[in-house]
């Protein structure tokens, strides 16, 4: 019991370290059209990257006072809202990033292959 | 909507001041843009119930708050193993010898026993305790000092793996150790050894301070100690690798050490002290000084032994029978 509730909690903060690299790109690639915080976060749930909010305010105003992201506050629909986009200089680091991704992503097929786990689509979701 | 301004008050609080306003502005635009989309699902606007529902998925006001705040610690990452060796050295250092002294004042002295036993042992737990924190303390708060103003390029940039310290084998046993072992003892046996049979412990100016005839009986266990103990510092010299039956005999050795030394103290005969050019009240000072200094050592002694006993045991059940030729070639 004790053992199984360990390796539970061994997982999740696995995941959440491979999921922290996986958001930025996501939130990166996700602002290439201008939109507010909620409308962000319900994009990304609905293409199956679930982040809560907790995770993504702090996260855009770290992109933004890394110059990768600009904001401006409007008003909408009678409500002050923050809309974020990609910056310049967030285009070109999403470029970078997107290039180290497919680096790791033929990598990893490749290690995947070699230890006899076949190919990324191929491994089960439950494994 | 009460709830939802007494929920952003209590997230504000956390918050660093500079940043609050603007964070705030944005949360509640989240949550308000929810319960819109909650409101619009069910048709009607949320009741108070479904507003505490809402704000209770979004979770504790602090844990919200503490997401928005950047990670701070103490002492970082670079600093913390050479933090939490030393802590756990200085604790060692002070923990040690301080329950060795009381130890030995317990099994010596009747007085102190009398007032330091039962519930008084307690007061002397707490007063311990109490200044192994101030102690952890000062500790803590130097190295949180040394993160904020060392310059600690010297541990990232100049450094070199030849000036990294040699690799240790644990299964050998340094010859300038087991020499010095074995001269010490020779020197020290000897001169307690000739204490016993003579019991005299010095004599100068007039002085002279010995010890009762019962002390004679033990000459005989501590001689065997003492060639026990050459023995095994020589053999230690001659062959220099710990094997499992050098660790037990050294274990056994201290053991038996430990019990010489117990029986040393529990029958501990005081010293006496004769002079006829000192004062009677100067005579009994001295007696009771080099009595109560020679009891502590011995208690000491004895606590020290048996530890040492227990660890080289231990180390004993640890070691591989027969160590293999590689781990010796590391160290060369």
């Amino acid at each position: 019991m004790t053992h199984g509730i360990q390796s539970d909690s061994v997982l999740d903060n696995l995941r959440l370290e491979l999921r922290r690299g996986c958001l930025v790109v996501a939130v990166l690639a996700e602002l290439r059209t201008e939109q507010y915080g909620y409308t962000l976060r319900k994009a990304l749930t609905e293409r199956g990257v679930e982040i809560d909010e907790g995770t993504l305010y702090p996260l855009l105003r770290r992109l933004e006072t890394q110059g990768l992201l600009a904001s401006e506050w409007r008003e909408e629909d009678k409500r002050n809202k923050r809309f974020y986009r990609i910056s310049r200089e967030g285009k070109q680091v999403l470029k970078q990033l997107l290039v180290e991704w497919q680096t790791i992503s033929a990598s990893i097929e490749l290690i995947l292959q070699e230890s006899g786990y076949g190919t990324l689509r191929e491994v089960p979701a439950g494994s | 909507m009460e709830l939802l301004e007494k929920y952003l008050q209590a997230v504000k609080f956390w918050l660093p001041s500079a940043q609050q306003n603007d964070i705030i502005a944005e949360l509640r635009d989240d949550i308000r843009s929810e319960a819109d989309e909650r409101e619009n699902a069910v048709g009607r606007g949320l009741n108070e119930g479904e507003w505490e529902m809402l704000l209770k998925q979004r979770g504790h006001p602090l844990l919200v708050a503490e997401k928005f705040l950047s990670p701070q610690s103490l002492i970082g990452p670079v600093l913390f193993p050479a933090y939490w060796f030393v802590l756990r050295l200085v604790l060692a250092c002070y923990f040690l010898p301080w329950i060795a002294v009381w130890i030995g004042l317990v099994t010596l002295n009747p007085e102190y026993r009398a007032r330091h036993l039962g519930s008084a042992a307690a007061g002397d737990a707490y007063f311990l305790i109490a200044h192994a924190l101030g102690t952890a303390a000062i500790v803590t708060m130097v190295f949180a000092i040394l993160d904020r103003v060392k310059d600690k390029k010297w541990l990232t940039d100049n450094w070199s793996p030849r000036k990294l310290p040699r690799v240790r084998d644990t299964h050998r046993i340094p010859r300038a150790g087991s020499a010095f072992e074995l001269i010490a003892n020779t020197i020290f046996g000897i001169w307690w050894l000739k204490i016993l049979w003579t019991l005299n412990i010095f004599e100068a100016d007039g002085i002279k301070v010995t010890i009762p005839s019962e002390w004679h009986r033990f000459f005989w266990p501590f001689l065997i100690l003492l060639l026990i103990n050459i023995s095994l510092s020589t053999w230690n010299f001659v062959r220099p690798y710990w094997t499992r039956e050098r660790r037990l005999a050294r274990a056994a050795s201290n053991l038996l050490a430990a019990v010489v030394l117990l029986l040393v103290t529990k029958h501990f005969a005081p010293v006496l002290a004769a002079g006829p050019t000192v004062m009677a009240r100067n005579v009994a000072a001295l007696s009771w000084t080099i009595t109560f200094s020679l009891a502590l050592s011995f208690a000491i002694a004895t606590v020290v032994c048996f530890t040492v006993a227990m660890v080289d045991a231990w180390r004993a059940f640890r070691t591989n029978p027969a160590p293999s030729r590689l781990n010796h070639s590391v160290a060369i």
